[in-house]
């Protein structure tokens, strides 16, 4: 009596898991056209459009986990089309929503496709063809002397490093998290303050001159000083000239 | 009270203020600060507004006292007859009340002998440099990312 209620119990919970994905598609969905419709209605400010894009790509990133999780039970089963007719098929209408009618030979193939992206086909291809060539060095010959072993030792470590390799670039390469992106430094405080420096106070912009010749030029200086009109500390704003005519008599 | 309300209890002319921020940005997000901005700023759809200018620094140098720095600055791209512009910053009053640092400033356009006029009335040529970048306005902030040379 345990095994039927288990299972089932274990069908409820998948069916329920399913039903999760569906309402976080939905939600997804919802937000998308709320995006659309803002969109619509006129130029949008950057904050909301900001704030529509960080919904919708929380969203996203709940989605990809809970069907992570739903992996090893998507791998266990496979969905087989049970009746496809060519007539209009009003349970699969409302089901969908009114994006599809008719469940035919046509439009089945599409939605139950597995055919890999072209690009994690060629990842696929590349591992495939790399495990060959690796496999095909030592696996067959048998041990004859230590020397051997030892050299058989060595080959196998650097496959399993080569394949550690393999892993460590595939996670980096799928699993990009935020924690990832607020490492990244976009600023260099040195930097900064050589900047402030040379652009309020001209350091490291003046071409270096001789103490012998930057010393005649002072001296230069204090002679003009003295010969000119005494400078106003700061120097006044430039004076208006208005010009004024005379109004000819009517 | 602030700079400005200051200034005018004792009388003095109107001051020009204005509130100044500086900071830096490493070249390869350079395009994100852009975007952003561009999402942030004015015409949102048009083009970016870019410059090339040359700023040229002359200072005054008076024994005894803090020397006065002018700026002559102009647009490489009216080479034939460019405007000059001729501004005097002060150094930046950083109060603790606000959070930007607050500064005087005076604006002028003026003609290309200016660097002559300069030099006679005893300013001598400090540095120069070249900035090359975008503006962005947002009401009447401006900002620009630049990037600067010699």
């Amino acid at each position: 009596m345990d095994r039927p209620t288990s299972l089932a119990q274990n069908k409820l919970n998948e069916y329920d898991k399913l039903q999760q994905i569906l309402d976080k598609v939905r939600d997804l969905k919802q937000s998308l056209a709320n995006f659309f419709a803002e969109y619509e209605h006129g130029q949008p400010s950057w904050p909301t459009i900001l704030d529509e894009m960080n919904v919708l790509s929380s969203q996203i990133t709940t989605l990809r986990s809970s069907i992570r999780n739903m992996l090893p039970l998507l791998r266990t089963n496979s969905i087989i089309p049970m009746c496809i007719s060519p007539e209009n098929d009003p349970h699969v209408e409302q089901l969908t929503e009114r994006r599809l009618s008719i469940f035919n030979h046509d439009f089945m193939p599409q939605l139950l496709r597995t055919k890999n992206l072209p690009e994690i086909e060629e990842r696929e291809r590349l591992l495939n063809t790399n495990a060959n060539t690796n496999m095909n060095n030592s696996f067959g010959r048998p041990i004859t002397s230590p020397n051997e072993i030892y050299s058989r030792v060595q080959e196998l470590n650097t496959v399993l490093n080569s394949i550690g390799d393999i892993f460590r670039h595939t996670k980096e390469m799928t699993d990009k998290s935020e924690k990832q992106f607020d490492l990244q430094r976009f600023t260099n405080p040195g930097d900064t303050k050589r900047l402030l420096e040379a652009m309020n106070s001209g350091v490291g912009l003046r071409v270096p001159s001789d103490t012998s010749s930057s010393s005649i030029t002072t001296n230069d200086q204090t002679n003009l000083n003295q010969q000119m009109p005494t400078q106003p500390q700061r120097p006044q704003p430039p004076t208006l000239k208005i010009k004024t005519t005379s109004r000819p008599n009517r | 009270m602030d700079p400005a309300q200051i200034l005018l209890t004792q009388n003095r002319a109107f001051p020009s203020l204005e509130y100044v921020l500086q900071g830096s940005i490493q070249d390869d997000s350079v395009h994100l600060l852009k975007a952003r901005l561009q999402g942030l700023c004015d015409n949102i759809t048009g083009e970016v507004e870019q410059f090339d200018d040359h700023e040229i620094v002359y200072t005054l140098r008076i024994p005894g006292a803090s020397n006065v720095s002018l700026r002559v600055r102009y647009a490489i791209d009216d080479i034939p007859n460019p405007i000059y512009h001729l501004r005097y910053v002060a150094s930046a009053e950083l109060d603790k009340s606000q959070s930007v640092s607050v500064r005087q400033f005076h604006d002028c356009c003026v003609t290309k002998n200016i660097q002559a006029f300069l030099q006679d009335l005893g300013f001598a040529y400090d540095h120069e440099f070249f900035a090359k970048g975008d503006i962005f306005r947002k009401g009447r902030m401006k900002i620009t990312v630049a990037k600067i040379s010699t």
